[in-house]
């Protein structure tokens, strides 16, 4: 009988490890914390609330990072899979700016923008808007033709057609580009912080390190993977959903 | 006197040179055909000659290169596609819908029930397309075009991946269903089993550009016995065809 998924099996088997190298003195306590500590660590955190009003800071910078990455690649992908003329005419500055690392653009951003918030959001949607274009770039180019001409010839109007079917149709590609946009958010949103911010998880990070205090420092980490790991599920429980109406949605492990 | 439900005249298609020049494809020409009311046409000829670009024109669905297509008393009108072309992300009733909601009729859910109950669909109401055989596909697909309850059919090889008894169940059932109801079929086809067993008048494409060389009126009755009078007609079809090149 099957007690627990192996996943959650590895994740405890590596806790205890941790723990138990961290108390067996094989961890060096400066520079490594340990599981108990980060508890530790973590209610001292919540019970003062230091951390609240950066979790809260980094949270809105998420979401309205995501939000733009998401009007801006639909937006994007829809108009390059639609035309020719707009993917001849944008491809050439998609590959550019796509094999580009943001980050390099961080000073030039701050420069613009200053300290602020809205450079957070900045880096944060440029680093998930590509993921999103290039997923309904892709859903766009695999559009199945014969379910927009069934709809013409029921005399389907403009609005309705969209609805029905462009929409219904682009949403796995959609759900798939948000689900590796959400970590390139947070790693964009992080950065930012970390370099040009007085506030936010990132930020935070950086004065824990500055402090030595590596405990609280991995309560950051704890808390940055717990929700990107938590958003991501929550997109792929929606893609399980679109995944049932293809019949070429298979396990690919049955049987093995 | 039977009544006219579509017409074309001078009727033409053509397609653009690939390169976008001058020199393009004039597929057919001048075609003045007419279908009256409850009237099973069938046309038949070798590929690429014009007979689903002429069915898209009559559908809406593409512009002609010239000529007219005229249809009579705003009829109400219907595709069935080659592949069953279901919504995948929709069950079989709301497939069943789904051409009724485009035209803004009536999607009346008891009706589309009790429809795909009497087309033997009944236990696969809850079901997504891809949870149904090629057979039941084509099936749905057919009842979607008869709940809107059209008055014009418009088939193109709709049978064409069917096995053969599946093929003649659906076959049976659409004579019957349209024959109730006096609804006039265009049907284009490759294969003679299928217009024969089914068509009240049979067109026959050839040429480039494609005319009609060939016309055969089977005023037989229908469900119509598979037996060596039919087998004569395929014969006598096929051998125009061939005449026709």
């Amino acid at each position: 009988m099957r007690v627990l998924h192996p996943g959650v099996l590895a994740a405890l088997a590596s806790l205890i490890a941790w723990e138990g190298a961290s108390r067996a003195g094989m961890l060096d306590p400066v520079l490594m914390s340990s599981p108990a500590r980060i508890v530790k660590a973590g209610a001292r955190l919540w019970e003062s609330g230091a951390l609240a009003g950066d979790v809260w800071f980094t949270l809105q910078v998420f979401f309205a990072s995501m939000a733009l990455a998401l009007v801006l690649g639909l937006g994007a992908g829809i108009l390059m899979g639609s035309s020719k003329l707009a993917y001849q005419v944008l491809n050439p500055f998609v590959v550019m700016a796509n094999g580009l690392p943001k980050v390099v653009l961080m000073p030039w951003i701050v420069l613009w923008l200053g300290i602020s918030m809205a450079a957070n959001v900045f880096l944060g949607t440029l680093m998930a808007s590509f993921p999103v274009m290039t997923s309904v770039y892709g859903g766009m180019r695999q559009m199945e033709g014969d379910l927009v001409l069934l709809a013409r010839s029921f005399g389907a109007s403009r609005w309705m057609i969209w609805r029905e079917i462009l929409i219904p149709s682009l949403l796995p590609h959609l759900l798939a580009g948000m689900r590796v946009a959400i970590s390139y958010t947070m790693v964009g949103v992080i950065l930012a912080e970390f370099f040009a911010s007085n506030k936010g998880v990132g930020h935070r990070m950086v004065v824990y390190m500055s402090n030595f205090d590596v405990d609280a420092f991995f309560v950051c980490v704890v808390l940055v993977a717990a929700w990107t790991v938590t958003c991501t599920s929550v997109v792929r429980f929606f893609e399980h959903r679109t995944e049932s109406w293809r019949a070429g949605a298979f396990d690919v492990s049955a049987g093995m | 006197m039977a009544q006219v439900i579509l017409e074309t005249r001078a009727l033409g298609a053509r397609y653009d040179a690939p390169d976008g020049g001058d020199e393009g494809h004039e597929v057919f020409a001048g075609l003045d055909l007419a279908i009256m009311r409850g009237e099973f046409v069938s046309v038949v000829g070798p590929s690429g000659c014009g007979k689903t670009t002429l069915l898209h024109i009559l559908a809406g669905l593409m512009k002609p290169a010239g000529g007219e297509v005229c249809l009579h008393d705003e009829p109400r009108v219907a595709v069935m596609f080659q592949r069953p072309t279901l919504i995948p992300w929709r069950r079989v009733l709301e497939n069943v819908l789904f051409g009724a909601e485009c035209m803004g009729l009536d999607a009346d859910k008891e009706r589309a029930r009790a429809l795909l109950e009497s087309m033997g669909l009944g236990e696969a109401i809850g079901h997504r397309p891809h949870q149904l055989s090629e057979g039941m596909k084509q099936r749905v697909n057919l009842a979607r075009a008869l709940f809107v309850q059209p008055d014009l059919l418009l088939l193109d090889e709709p049978f064409s991946a069917l096995d053969v008894v599946t093929r003649r169940a659906l076959q049976s059932e659409l004579l019957e269903r349209c024959g109730k109801r006096e609804v006039a079929v265009f049907h284009v086809s490759h294969n003679l089993e299928d217009v024969v067993a089914m068509a009240d008048r049979v067109l026959i494409f050839g040429g480039s550009p494609s005319v009609v060389v060939h016309e055969r009126v089977i005023d037989w009755p229908k469900p119509r016995a598979r037996g060596a009078e039919m087998w004569a007609l395929i014969e006598e079809l096929e051998a125009a065809q061939s005449a026709a090149g």
